[in-house]
């Protein structure tokens, strides 16, 4: 009995609820202010820093109508479902240089843009290009 | 009498603390080593899913668009109109101080020459968000002279709500109408 309590004595001199205080307190501060999102980035460049543009090719450009949220677009006039990756497939790898211009309906959401972007870039689209809503023919290169 | 004794003990023996301790002090390390400090934004943005993996550029401005467009520069709200003026400012410092180094009066005063960077900005729009907004702060970005913008966003894998309303929409597939016109802008 008596050497336990001397031993106890010898090994905590200073009690240790102070430094679990304040190691309670940095614990809760860096599990509050620490965040563990990964964030990620398209660029949107302007025009003058697009390089696939050589300017003595007058270049191809396919225009992308983009008008609902509901998965549907139109290529140069044809209907495009964003889940029919093959009939895109044929369209892109047909046309695998072409500029792809992105118009987009004020009212769609940027969740729909930037999926069409992806779907067009991960199915070999080079140059996709977001045309500006009140002047069209300004574009500012996309790359995801 | 005999719960009292032992009630005292336990109180002064701090023994029975130091496997919490140590659980405590495993958490603050992975909670430091694992997780990155930054300065929260003003405004809580749900940025779209995106597959994209270029990783974020921190030393960009930011400029965030909220659910109702209100528009933050630097976690503070401003309308566009200020948007463009004060980056304009921003964009004119930066150049000027760019201007000993490069040496090309002529170009830098432009702001769209080669050399010139600039100041780049990082828009941080929620995925909700309609085109239009986007749309209008980027031309009002733009109008300040800044070439580098781009689009915050978040990696589809990691995120709980990875699809989005494009992937799961129940529509018709294949193409329907036909006629190719290659259009010229």
């Amino acid at each position: 009995m008596q050497l336990i309590t001397t031993t106890s004595q010898r090994k905590n001199p200073i009690s240790l609820t102070p430094l679990i205080d304040v190691v309670f307190i940095l614990l809760l501060f860096f599990m509050l202010s620490s965040s563990f999102q990964k964030w990620r980035q398209v660029n949107i460049s302007a025009p003058t820093n697009s390089p696939t543009i050589i300017p003595s090719e007058k270049p191809e450009f396919a225009i992308v109508q983009l008008d609902s949220d509901d998965g549907r677009f139109r290529i140069d006039d044809t209907l495009f479902q964003i889940d029919d990756l093959e009939s895109l497939q044929t369209l892109i790898s047909a046309r695998p240089d072409a500029i792809y211009v992105l118009n987009t309906s004020p009212d769609v959401r940027v969740q729909t843009m930037v999926t069409l972007v992806d779907t067009l870039k991960a199915l070999g689209a080079k140059d996709i290009s977001l045309a500006s809503e009140e002047n069209p023919t300004e574009l500012n290169g996309v790359t995801p | 009498m005999n719960f009292a004794s032992t009630r005292i003990r336990a109180a002064s023996n701090d023994d029975g603390m130091i496997p919490l301790i140590n659980i405590v002090f495993l958490l603050l390390i992975f909670f430091m080593v694992a997780g990155t400090i930054s300065a929260s934004d003003a405004v809580m943005v749900t940025p779209p899913m995106s597959k994209a993996e270029s990783p974020l550029n921190i030393e960009q401005m930011t400029v965030i668009i909220g659910h109702d467009n209100d528009i933050y520069l630097a976690n503070e709200q401003i309308t566009l109109e200020q948007l463009t003026s004060d980056l304009t400012q921003m964009q004119n410092q930066m150049l000027q101080n760019q201007m000993p180094q490069n040496q090309m009066p002529q170009n830098q005063m432009m702001g769209q020459s080669e050399d010139s960077q600039g100041i780049s900005i990082l828009i941080k729009a929620d995925g909700q968000l309609s085109m239009h907004a986007l749309q209008e702060v980027l031309a009002h970005v733009k109008s300040a002279g800044i070439a580098r913008i781009s689009l915050a966003t978040f990696p589809v894998a990691t995120s709980p709500v990875a699809t989005s309303p494009v992937a799961t929409s129940p529509v018709a597939t294949s193409p329907v109408a036909s006629g190719h016109a290659d259009g010229g802008i």
